[in-house]
């Protein structure tokens, strides 16, 4: 059923809740490419890296909602434990209910700021495969 | 108009920052700009911005994008009275130019480029301000590069 949901987060669209990563990316994978930086592994990169990070965005995401969806039900507890008048129940589920909702409110905010990076990763990628081009092409001038 | 003494232009990668793929660099680290690229900074670098700082008016310019230049100047502090960045840049990928703006020099009597690639900047422009070109900076720990661009610039 959750895999049927779909989130709309800024323009892009995620299939269902995510809660663990599987994007198969290593950090071996990502020093290999760089190794040998030419322009098809740059590609490859800020194409692996971009999936990570959309990826990242998700989960986060969907944690969001997830305890966004939990904090109303420590609210009806509040409710029920105000009407028994069992004071320090209420109490404690209140203060469960708007740390979730308080954690669901930060994890947008960070998912925005990780979206609004995924251009100047790119951008950055770029300018250190330039680098590194740069240092192999001065090494190899210092070979010969 | 009385024009104001000083205005220096500064750019970020390369000249007061070094961005990274690996695990540790020796300088030391500014921020994790995220979980693949650490940022690091140069040695002197908060003395030399506190040192522009008293000197006059900061611009950042830079070829990187706005996002990542305004998380890195306020890293940095640099409390610059304009930041101008990739998107308002000429040219296109991995080839954008630089160029001083006119008005500048109608409001400042000298203008002061901090840039370690001196050749994204027009001809032209190297007659209208003083380039002080600082060695590209890769991460290192013992760089006094800003040091001596501090020396250079009190002689002025």
């Amino acid at each position: 059923m959750l895999n049927n949901y779909t989130i709309n987060f800024r323009d892009t669209q995620f299939d269902g809740l995510k809660f663990r990563s599987n994007h198969g990316y290593s950090g071996e994978y990502f020093d290999e490419l760089l190794t040998n930086p030419t322009e098809e592994n740059e590609i490859k990169h800020k194409k692996g890296v971009d999936e990570v990070n959309l990826e990242d965005i998700h989960i986060k995401i969907s944690y969001s909602l997830l305890l966004k969806a939990i904090s109303p039900v420590f609210l009806v507890g509040v409710l029920i434990f105000s009407l028994n008048q069992m004071l320090i129940p209420a109490i404690i589920s209140l203060v469960i209910s708007a740390s979730l909702f308080f954690i669901s409110w930060r994890l947008v905010k960070i998912a925005n700021s990780m979206y609004l990076m995924r251009g100047s990763t790119s951008g950055l990628l770029g300018m250190i495969y330039d680098d590194e081009r740069k240092e192999q092409n001065e090494n190899n001038k210092t070979e010969d | 108009m009385l024009k104001k003494d000083f205005l220096i232009i500064l750019d970020l990668d390369h000249t007061l920052i070094y961005s990274s793929l690996s695990e540790s660099e020796p300088a030391s680290l500014l921020m994790n700009y995220n979980k693949f690229i650490k940022v690091y900074e140069r040695p002197f670098a908060r003395e030399f911005i506190t040192f522009c700082k008293d000197l006059g008016d900061i611009i950042v310019y830079t070829t990187a994008e706005k996002e990542y230049a305004v998380k890195i100047s306020k890293a940095l502090e640099i409390d610059a009275l304009e930041l101008i960045s990739r998107e308002q840049l000429q040219g296109s990928e991995g080839n954008y130019y630089k160029d001083l703006y006119p008005e500048w020099s109608e409001v400042y009597n000298t203008i002061i480029v901090i840039d370690d690639s001196p050749n994204v900047w027009s001809e032209e422009n190297h007659n209208q301000a003083v380039f002080m070109v600082p060695d590209e900076f890769m991460g290192e720990a013992e760089d006094v590069e800003l040091k001596h661009i501090m020396n250079q610039i009190k002689t002025l």
